[in-house]
This record gives structure tokens, C-alpha cells and sequence, in this order.
């Protein structure tokens, strides 16, 4: 039986607070996990007690989501640069030396962006349907495309429809084959934290700033040839979002890149979580 | 592996849909968990990963509670005694032979209504943070037992609270033993399932019916003294609704009930579900 507990932490960044989840000894090898849109850490709440045994865990909160600090849009720049600006902020508090990160949807930027600047910190990157390649968009990205086109008010307002309580349970339920695996406080909980006063207004700004991610692609691909970190992508193959080609594309970059599909959707974790945390033992394992 | 996860699932229940948890293989030993607020089925969340290798654990919402249905009050009496009849109809739904049933909080007194119409349907009771007995009744509940006695809009304003993120914590953090060992989102949930239209109602109802729980105290008393049934005690003492003087009072009357006692609040899962795990394991293997 697990003994490790998980414990829930806030600390301030730059006068920001930055919730963070932690379990597993402190001298063992660190991993930080990096959440995706609309979820938080709560989504590594089943992954953890499977990793905690063998290795530090640290999962934080985004700003703008979770239980950090969510300030208005007018006291904050919402892009990608920034996000990432905290979580570096909480690796320097924490005086992380050498860790792998697992990214997933938004966190895969800000954790490439992490590597890119840190690369001598970084042991290995595992990446759970978290995109670094144009031809791991799908026509998903279309309304967001036209947004970044043309910045007008009304594409903007088009996609307050992507933090609908509909859309977040299309984006849990799309690709999975059995519903009943789907817990539905997670889908639920997103919800009534981006149903918060305001938050909608900081997701269109990084919608918004998302373009800045697909910039930036040369510049992780460069990283990772120049690197070559140890690499694993576990992906759900029926992710409307981001396609099983994303996932294939890192091969081209990284010569040893492992590359697993599950047979489910954008949130993997929620419906194979005992099977990609084997995978990911099994593959930090042989790194040592 | 798979067959190990928990389940989110819903059956039809006295035309209504009840959701519940499902975890482990059918053929083990089934154990029910029923617990109301603030948090219904998903207090169990992480006592059910840790014993789904060796039990069959189901925890229904009740009708009103997280994801099963909310009928109108108009439609459905949100009384204890209505929610035993709907929870014991599920048991038998689900055709649960001789569970073992733990309660928490209103899962205690649904339980003791079943129990006492069906004496011989749980193979066993483990009870956690709920209660019988006058003395086990703590400074929260002392808090609320003028709107007990007397429901009007002023002393609404008494228990009113309780439904916010305020009272939510009082059940969560109130007397834990390390604040940080709680997942914050585990209360927001909480928070979200109370803060939907309706609930204020549902659950002031539900509330003002505990008094039919006190005035069924002594049949319970005496149920538990001539029954002498198997029984395991697990407590959060520092809970402010019902603290361990709860949990003695049964042992009292229950010489043969064994207790465990944590230093925490009334949601003694939170912090001590894997000690909690090895107390179930330990007495049920007996």
C-alpha cells in the first residue's frame, strides 16, 4: 500500500501566490508536471500516488488556474512567456537542480520554453499529448487561427464557446471509449474554476497568445536536436486536438524518442492512468 | 489493470438516477459507503483506490448530493428516513449480498434506519464521525440545534453557513492535523456541488430533519446494545459536529466495536485514509 502522502502548498512569486502539489522523498530524482487548459494539477491527482515512491513529484497550478493566483487581465500579461516566468520562479524557490517534466496541452509550452532555458536542469521530458509540431494540429486550432489572423472582438467573443460547460465535457468525453472511467469531478471542477468572475477574459488572452507557442516550434525542435534529452510521448490517439502526428513528429528531432498511443482522448490520464504511469516508470528507470 | 479502476457510474433507483462509485471485482467482499455532506460519495475516493484490490466498493450519491438527481422538495421529501428507503432500494438494485457498510456523517443515521428494518442485510458496520448519542454531538452541532428545534428564517441564519466555503472547511480542515495535506480541490469541489441552484433548500430540509435523528437516538442505543453488532470505529477527533465522545458512547454500549482514533477533523479520510485502509483490512480479515 502507498504511504507517501501528497501535500498542498502556496507560495509566493514575483508577489504572486503559486499553489503547488508535492509527494515523494526529497532526495529522490525530481519530476515537475505541467497541466494543460481548462484543469490544473488536480489532473496528476491519480498519476502521483503512482510515481511518489520512486521520485519527488511537484505539480503547480498555472496562473490564471487552479488554486494560484488568478488576477484580472488588466494586472497581468496572459501569454505563454509569462506563465512561465512563475513556474521558473517556483523551480528557483525550490532549487531544483536537475528534474524531467511531463507536459500535457498548455503545460508542453510552457515545459519546452523551461527547457529551452534550462537545458542543463532537464533529465528527460515526457510528453502526454503535449504539442511541439504544426502537423499535430488539428482543424480544432481552426477558430483560434482565424483569432490570431484577425484579432477582431468578434473572433474573440467566438471562442468563449471553447470554456463552455459543454465544451469541457466534449473535451473529456471526445475519443473515449468508456464514459464510465471519467470522473466527473474532473470535468465539473474546471468548470467552476473558469466560471470564476473574470477568468474567461484571461483564457482569450491566451488563446490569443497560443500563436506565440506555434512560433516558438523552430526553436524547441533546435532544442531538442541540440540535446537530444531522453524523450517518451504517451498520447491519447483520439485527442481532437492534438493528433497521433504531433506525437510521431518528435522521431524527426530526436532520434531516440519513444512514442506510445493509448486508445483514448485529449485527457489520457483520466481513462489510462495505471498504464501510462507503467510507462513512464519503466522509461525513467532506464535512464539510470 | 483495468478492471482496478474506479467507475463512475448511475442506475435507476424509485425513478430517480443515483449515481455511485464502483471499484474492485464483484465477487469480493462488497462493502457500501454512504456519507452526505459536505462531499457525498467523493469522501471516498481515495479510501476506495486503496482497498480495490481486495473489496468490491460501491458509494452511492444520495438523491440531492453530487451527481445524482436533485427532485424538487416539492416532489421528493429530503428526509432521512426517505433517503434510508432510496439507499436501501439501491443496495438491492445493485443486489449486494451482505455488504459491509461504512458510514460517515448522514451515512450513519441512514444506515441505523436500514439497519433497523433489515437487520440481517450488512454483514458488518464501520462507522466514521457519525452518531447516536447526545453526548456525541459536538459545538457545531450544538451551534445548529436551535434551527433544529425551531426552523425560521432566524435561525436559518445560524446554519446558513454551513453551506458556504467557510463551513465547507469545517468539516474539511477544522481540527486536521496538517492543513497541507489537503487537497484544497477536494473542498471546491464540495463547494461547487453546494453552491447549485436548489441546494440551499435541499439541504436546509435535510438539516432541519435531523431532529427525526435525534428522537430516534435511544432506538439506536438499544438496537446497538441488544444486537451487539460487529463493528469497527475509525474517528477523527477533533471533529466539530461529531468528536470521538461520539465514537465512545457507541464502545460503550458496543464493548466488542473496536476504535481508531485520528488526530483530525470529520473528514478523517483526508488525512488518514491509508491508516484508515489498514484498520478495514485488519478487522474485516478477521
Amino acid at each position: 500500500m502507498n504511504v507517501q502522502t501528497v501535500s498542498y502548498h502556496t507560495v509566493e512569486v514575483d508577489d504572486r501566490r503559486v499553489f503547488y502539489r508535492e509527494s515523494g522523498p526529497q532526495d529522490a530524482p525530481t519530476i515537475l508536471l505541467l497541466h494543460g487548459f481548462p484543469t490544473s494539477s488536480h489532473m496528476y491527482r491519480n498519476l502521483i500516488p503512482l510515481l511518489n515512491k520512486e521520485y519527488r513529484v511537484i505539480a503547480p497550478d498555472l496562473i490564471g488556474f487552479g488554486f494560484s493566483d488568478a488576477p484580472d487581465r488588466s494586472r497581468f500579461t496572459y501569454s505563454f512567456d509569462n506563465l512561465t516566468k512563475y513556474v521558473q520562479g517556483l523551480i528557483d524557490l525550490l532549487g531544483l537542480k536537475r528534474f524531467a517534466i511531463q507536459v500535457f496541452d498548455y503545460g508542453a509550452p510552457v515545459g519546452y520554453r523551461l527547457a529551452v532555458a534550462n537545458p542543463e536542469k532537464i533529465t528527460a521530458i515526457i510528453s502526454q499529448n503535449g504539442n511541439a509540431y504544426e502537423e499535430g494540429l488539428s482543424e480544432g486550432w481552426n477558430p483560434l487561427r482565424k483569432y490570431w489572423q484577425e484579432p477582431t472582438d468578434e473572433n474573440r467573443n467566438n471562442l468563449k464557446a471553447m470554456a463552455s460547460a459543454e465544451m469541457t465535457q466534449w473535451q473529456y468525453f471526445t475519443g473515449v471509449r468508456d464514459r464510465s472511467l471519467v470522473a466527473p469531478e474532473s470535468y465539473l471542477l474546471d468548470q467552476f474554476l473558469l466560471d470564476r468572475p473574470g477568468n474567461i477574459d484571461l483564457q482569450l488572452d491566451l488563446f490569443k497568445d497560443y500563436a506565440s507557442n506555434v512560433a516558438l516550434y523552430p526553436r524547441f525542435h533546435q532544442y531538442f536536436r541540440d540535446y537530444q534529452p531522453p524523450f517518451l510521448a504517451v498520447w491519447g490517439d483520439k485527442d481532437p486536438f492534438f493528433l497521433p502526428a504531433g506525437a510521431e513528429a518528435f522521431k524527426k528531432d530526436l532520434s531516440k524518442a519513444i512514442v506510445k498511443f493509448y486508445d483514448t482522448g485529449h485527457f489520457a490520464l483520466e481513462t489510462h492512468v495505471q498504464e501510462i504511469g507503467e510507462g513512464i516508470r519503466i522509461f525513467l528507470r532506464s535512464l539510470t | 489493470m483495468k478492471k482496478q479502476a474506479i467507475r463512475y457510474k448511475q442506475t435507476r433507483v424509485d425513478g430517480l438516477n443515483i449515481f455511485y462509485r464502483e471499484a474492485g471485482e464483484p465477487g469480493k467482499p462488497a462493502i457500501v459507503l454512504l456519507n452526505g455532506v459536505p462531499n457525498a460519495s467523493s469522501a471516498f475516493q481515495q479510501l476506495m483506490n486503496d482497498l480495490k484490490e481486495d473489496f468490491f466498493l460501491v458509494a452511492p450519491d444520495f438523491p440531492g448530493f453530487g451527481n445524482s438527481d436533485l427532485p424538487d422538495p416539492k416532489q421528493y421529501d429530503y428526509s432521512f428516513h426517505n433517503l434510508s428507503v432510496t439507499v436501501e432500494h439501491f443496495i438491492d438494485a445493485l443486489k449486494l449480498q451482505h455488504p459491509f457498510v461504512y458510514a460517515l456523517g448522514y451515512g450513519g443515521p441512514i444506515t441505523f434506519r436500514i439497519a433497523l428494518r433489515r437487520p440481517d442485510l450488512f454483514a458488518g458496520y464501520i462507522l466514521q464521525n457519525s452518531n447516536a448519542y447526545e453526548e456525541g454531538l459536538g459545538p457545531a452541532m450544538h451551534d445548529a440545534a436551535p434551527y433544529l428545534s425551531n426552523r425560521n428564517a432566524e435561525t436559518e441564519k445560524l446554519v446558513k453557513p454551513l453551506l458556504t466555503l467557510d463551513g465547507i472547511k469545517l468539516f474539511f480542515l477544522n481540527g486536521a492535523k496538517d492543513q497541507q495535506a489537503i487537497d484544497p480541490d477536494h473542498y471546491h469541489n464540495a463547494l461547487y456541488y453546494l453552491s447549485r441552484p436548489g441546494q440551499q433548500e435541499i439541504q436546509l430540509d435535510l438539516l432541519y430533519d435531523y431532529r427525526n435523528n435525534l428522537a430516534e437516538y435511544p432506538k439506536w442505543q438499544q438496537w446497538l446494545k441488544t444486537t451487539q453488532p460487529r463493528m469497527l470505529l475509525v474517528w477523527g477527533k477533533n471533529d466539530v459536529f461529531f468528536p470521538v465522545s461520539a465514537a465512545e458512547a457507541i464502545q460503550r454500549d458496543v464493548p466488542g466495536a473496536e476504535l481508531h482514533v485520528y488526530d483530525t477533523s470529520h473528514l478523517a479520510l483526508e488525512e488518514f485514509h491509508v491508516a484508515i485502509a489498514d484498520n478495514i483490512q485488519s478487522f474485516l480479515k478477521n
